[in-house]
């Protein structure tokens, strides 16, 4: 045995996954294209299992005064629901793409640890069926994905299903730790030559600040996670008031997590638009110097807002004044790159793929999710809303109009590369119409529910006016959404049915991974285009009107 | 290139820092808020942990000791010091496991009131990372016998930088845990 | 929420509303850009060369930053106008009403008598009340979205809030913080009254209750404290403990029960004491295992408190 791991040398294709032996070697495998595929592959597990759940949540609500499923079960399923996503789903196919486009991206045959990287995700996939098995194991977690003490500790949820939660959560945090660390060396270490810092696409740029925000955001939630686990299994005090423990720091190490992981959630996505956008309008994304500096702005920014989830507790107005601002703070540099987008596309030539018009559908619904978001930092307003169904609708148009839009643009975009296919254009317009307007009527109506003073995570309500309308259109939008996605499935189950018949490089792009042929054999690159610019690839194709030589 | 473990060891460190960082917030915090002063006059020895301190960070200058013969090629001297680390930090672990019996005879547990659960958790939590440390310099230790001798400078490089990691969050520990309370 | 008169709700909608124009306006120039652009910016059928490569306008950029900049500084400017004017608590404050949240119910005490009621909460209108908010278990929420603003009820912590209604009538609210299976359910009836209204309210829950001269009304009693319900609800209006369950000295008297969730009628309360579990499941009151007689014995006690 090596300590080492060769580059393999050949050509080949990656094995397919139809025989025994092909199967064994993906479960084995240690190549950041199958971990890649694999991790996205979990994503998307996870994604229907929690679209489920959300199902069962609006089936439940769409009525007032219904009783489809028990409270209890209700409070289990859209605890999972959240976990499920954020965790399982969101992280995952953020992390996955970084896998396999990181390396891709800036021409390195694999990542800096391939043995870890492996690690990292089963580590994550077995996290993920840890807690699923408590479903079968007593009862799922039921304290809301943000699980909050004393509610969580043992007097008041004696079931098992919170213990499942604190290690599965801590078994997929180390996933991404380590995924994280993996993707700060890959990209310091492995660049192809000539290619610097200043130079990297903004995916891998995004994913490289997202790094760090990993590294300091996830053991502050294990942190938390092990004192919660202490507190139940070995009768520790931590978070039990009545014995003189604190009700509040659990709030602070979750948010203190929790509100870096919404930009670790957004942050990749941001750098996916950043791909999409110039090569559907044929133009270099609009000051790549601006987008790449606020990412690190937000990243450290990140660190001291995480009060404003907590503005009801009580805290004096020089606290919450200062998390306020902080809160403010953080919507400029996110804003403002709305506008390099838009400006991206100003004299562009546009290509209205589905991946370009899910990028639009993204910009106009994530500045909905962003704007939304400021009104938080009002303090006043967020006494007012904070905990109703706006903050609901809020978060969706953040996570699914943000980052779910941009998942599936970048899907749409990098499909071919993945595969060697191309994803249906007209299925995937039916996907993105049905999807795009099933969100909206899902999510919109619930500012106004969260206005007129529906609580969230309540099982039912009365009918107040205008509640049950405003239901009923919700749950009829999740289920155009669902469609959605069934839709989305049945384009890659047909997709992949077909031949391999993708051009190498069928939207003309520009950054590395299009240099090689699509999908990459398993070794990534034979030879690599010479590295002076942000866009190699430009400067091969157009070699009278290079970009500006930055090395 | 060369340097990609010892990058990635300061990556992990750097994390690890995040989750001692919450640890010892929730010590600091229980403790402006109980009567965790009394409690470390009445039932910790500080004076042992003082010498338990001194003994680890000893531990760490002879884990460098031990990389700079290893430079120059002393294999001897190199392993010489790499067993004295690995001593130091045995009966650190030791002493530990000492103060912890004594408290548990004192009847102070990690569920008799927040003081113990704060307590246990940050010391306990320390101390793993310790049996780990201890776990990789010994395997260093064994590969540099025998047949293996693979025993390289990056390799120690990596976890040397563990190490002085460990002794760092220890240092925090004991001025907060052992030292504060009394000013 | 159409009154707009109450100071607190008021400068909350102020907020609000200022907060409402400037994000349509941002929304609105970003929805019509991104439209304009695709619609100017499509591919045509003679595009064949690349269009013009703009990589940034450092000029433009700056200018977005500063007037994102000055916009957030003008919202910040509000919010703590807004903050100081509504969160403004004496540093010792004397709280008039003590709230307690108990999973899944609302106990208040009236600080001047010692008037302990549950979930249904008087309260008198045009004067500045300071409400203490406390939990008995877990982090709990209160929220009149027609008054004003939340705050949690966090145990082991004391809570403020200062709330003034102006005008009489019978607002809802409901547990903002997620605190368990029937957190739903955990529902706020504030009624205000005139000041002499509230003060005859008062006295009319204080005074000694009627005892009834009948076979039946006694049954109840004896039963009540028979059965160990005295162990979880107490009887007398002053009574603080014990506050597993609900005060039920003027049970009688609240228009509903089960934190507003069901009307107190005479077959209402008898479903509930017949299964707890049925009527409202996880809920802490046990089943009693009571025959048809007791049940009717027991409704008609509990409904003559009044």
């Amino acid at each position: 045995m090596s300590l080492y791991i060769d580059i393999p040398e050949s050509k080949a294709k990656l094995p397919s996954p139809k025989s025994d032996r092909g199967r064994l070697s993906w479960i084995s495998s240690v190549d950041h294209k199958q971990i890649g595929i694999m991790y996205i592959l979990m994503a998307l597990l996870f994604f229907i299992i929690g679209g489920v759940e959300a199902m069962f949540i609006r089936a439940q609500l769409a009525l007032p005064e219904n009783y489809i499923i028990s409270p209890e079960v209700y409070s289990q399923i859209f605890t999972m629901h959240g976990t499920t996503m954020i965790f399982l789903a969101l992280m995952p196919v953020l992390l996955g793409l970084g896998v396999y486009f990181i390396p891709l991206m800036i021409g390195a045959n694999d990542m800096a640890f391939p043995r870890m990287n492996a690690f990292s995700f089963w580590i994550t996939f077995f996290g993920g069926l840890l807690l699923y098995f408590s479903f079968f194991a007593g009862g799922a977690p039921n304290a809301g994905w943000f699980n909050y003490a004393p509610l969580s500790e043992t007097p008041y949820s004696p079931d098992v299903g919170i213990d499942y939660y604190t290690v599965g959560l801590m078994l997929t945090g180390i996933g991404s730790i380590s995924t994280a660390a993996n993707f700060a060396v890959t990209v310091l270490t492995m660049r192809v030559k000539g290619m610097k810092m200043t130079m990297l696409p903004l995916f891998v740029w995004m994913s490289f600040i997202n790094a760090f925000l990993i590294l300091g955001a996830l053991p502050l939630l294990n942190a938390g996670l092990a004192m919660l686990l202490i507190d139940r299994q070995l009768d520790a005090l931590f978070f039990l008031p009545s014995a003189g423990g604190s009700a509040t720091l659990w709030q602070h190490f979750f948010w203190s997590f929790g509100h870096p992981e919404v930009y670790i959630l957004i942050l990749p996505a941001f750098g996916i638009i950043s791909e999409v956008i110039p090569v559907y309008s044929r133009k270099p994304i609009f000051g790549y110097a601006f987008v790449a500096v606020s990412s690190i702005a937000i990243a450290l920014l990140s660190f001291g807002v995480w009060m404003h989830h907590m503005f009801a507790v009580g805290y004096t107005n020089i606290v919450n004044g200062f998390f306020g601002a902080a809160s403010f703070l953080i919507a400029v540099p996110t804003g403002v790159k709305v506008i390099n987008w838009v400006g991206t596309m100003y004299k562009g030539s546009i290509r209205f793929t589905t991946s370009m018009l899910f990028a639009l559908m993204f910009l106009i619904n994530f500045t909905i999710g962003g704007l939304s978001g400021v009104s938080f930092a009002i303090v006043p307003v967020d006494w007012q809303l904070t905990d109703t169904y706006y903050v609901v609708a809020h978060l969706h148009y953040v996570f699914l109009g943000g980052t779910v839009f941009a998942a599936f643009a970048g899907i749409y975009y990098w499909f071919p590369k993945m595969s060697g296919r191309q994803l249906s254009e007209k299925i995937g317009k039916w996907h993105l119409w049905t999807f795009v307007t099933g969100f909206n009527m899902t999510f919109l109506v619930q500012h106004l529910l969260g206005i007129l003073g529906m609580p969230r995570r309540v099982y039912t309500y009365f009918d107040l006016p205008y509640w049950t309308i405003l239901n009923i259109i919700s749950s009829a939008g999740a289920m155009l959404m669902f469609g959605g996605v069934a839709v989305f499935l049945w384009n890659i189950y047909r997709t992949l049915k077909k031949q391999p018949a993708a051009k190498g490089d069928p939207w003309d792009a520009w950054t590395l991974e299009w240099a090689t042929q699509s999908p990459p054999g398993q070794k990534n690159f034979d030879k690599l285009p010479p590295v002076h610019s942000r866009r190699p690839l430009w400067d091969l194709k157009n070699p009278h009107n290079k970009d500006k030589r930055l090395n | 290139m060369k340097d990609r473990g010892r990058l990635l060891m300061f990556f992990l460190i750097g994390s690890e820092a995040f989750f001692f960082i919450a640890l010892i917030i929730a010590y600091v915090y229980y403790r402006n808020f109980t009567g965790a002063t009394d409690m470390v006059a009445h039932f910790l020895n500080v004076k042992r942990a003082t010498i338990l301190t001194a003994g680890l960070v000893l531990s760490s200058f002879t884990l460098i000791m031990s990389k700079r013969n290893l430079l120059k090629g002393r294999w001897k001297m190199a392993k010489l010091y790499m067993g004295g680390t690995i001593i130091l930090a045995a009966v650190f672990l030791g002493g530990q496991m000492m103060e912890y019996i004594e408290l548990y005879h004192k009847q102070v547990t990690i569920s008799k009131n927040v003081f113990g659960s704060s307590f246990f958790t940050l010391t306990g939590f320390h101390g793993l990372h310790v049996i780990m440390g201890l776990i990789a310099i010994s395997l260093l230790f064994g590969f540099s016998f025998g047949k293996f001798k693979v025993l390289t400078v990056a390799g120690i490089a990596s976890v040397e930088a563990y190490w002085h990691f460990v002794d760092i969050i220890w240092l925090c520990v004991y001025t907060y845990v052992y030292i504060t309370p009394l000013l | 929420m159409e009154d707009i008169q109450f100071n607190q709700l008021g400068t909350i909608k102020e907020l609000f509303i200022y907060f409402l124009i400037a994000a349509s306006i941002i929304l609105g120039l970003v929805a019509f850009f991104t439209a304009y652009y695709s619609w100017k910016y499509r591919k045509r059928k003679d595009d064949e060369q690349e269009p013009e490569q703009i990589h940034d306008n450092k000029k433009l950029e700056f200018s977005l930053i500063a007037v994102a900049l000055s916009l957030v500084t003008l919202f910040f400017v509000l919010t703590i106008n807004g903050m100081n004017k509504i969160q403004d608590i004496p540093e010792d404050p004397h709280p008039d009403i003590l709230i307690t949240g108990h999973q899944w119910w609302w106990e208040a005490e009236y600080s001047e008598d010692g008037l302990i009621t549950a979930n249904e909460i008087h309260v008198p209108t045009g004067k500045e009340l300071i409400i203490q908010f406390n939990s008995d278990d877990v982090i709990h929420s209160w929220w009149v979205p027609a008054i004003g603003r939340k705050m949690d009820l966090v145990p082991g912590v004391d809570n403020y809030l200062s709330v003034k209604v102006e005008k009489e009538g019978i607002y809802w609210g409901s547990c903002s913080e997620f605190c368990g299976a029937q957190h739903g359910w955990m529902r706020i009836r504030l009624i205000a009254h005139s000041p002499e209204d509230f003060e005859r309210w008062k006295r009319r829950q204080l005074e000694p209750k009627q005892r009834l001269d009948e076979e039946l009304f006694k049954k109840g009693e004896q039963l009540f404290s028979s059965k160990a319900c005295t162990s979880c609800h107490a009887i007398s209006p002053t009574a603080s403990i014990p506050a597993v369950g609900p005060n039920l000295a003027n049970f009688g008297s609240r228009k509903y029960f089960l934190s507003n969730i069901k009307l107190n009628t005479e077959i209402n309360l008898k479903a509930w004491l017949r299964d707890p579990g049925k009527v409202k499941s996880s809920a802490k009151m046990p089943d009693m295992l009571l025959d048809e007689d007791q049940i009717a014995a027991l409704t008609h006690y509990l409904e003559n408190l009044k």
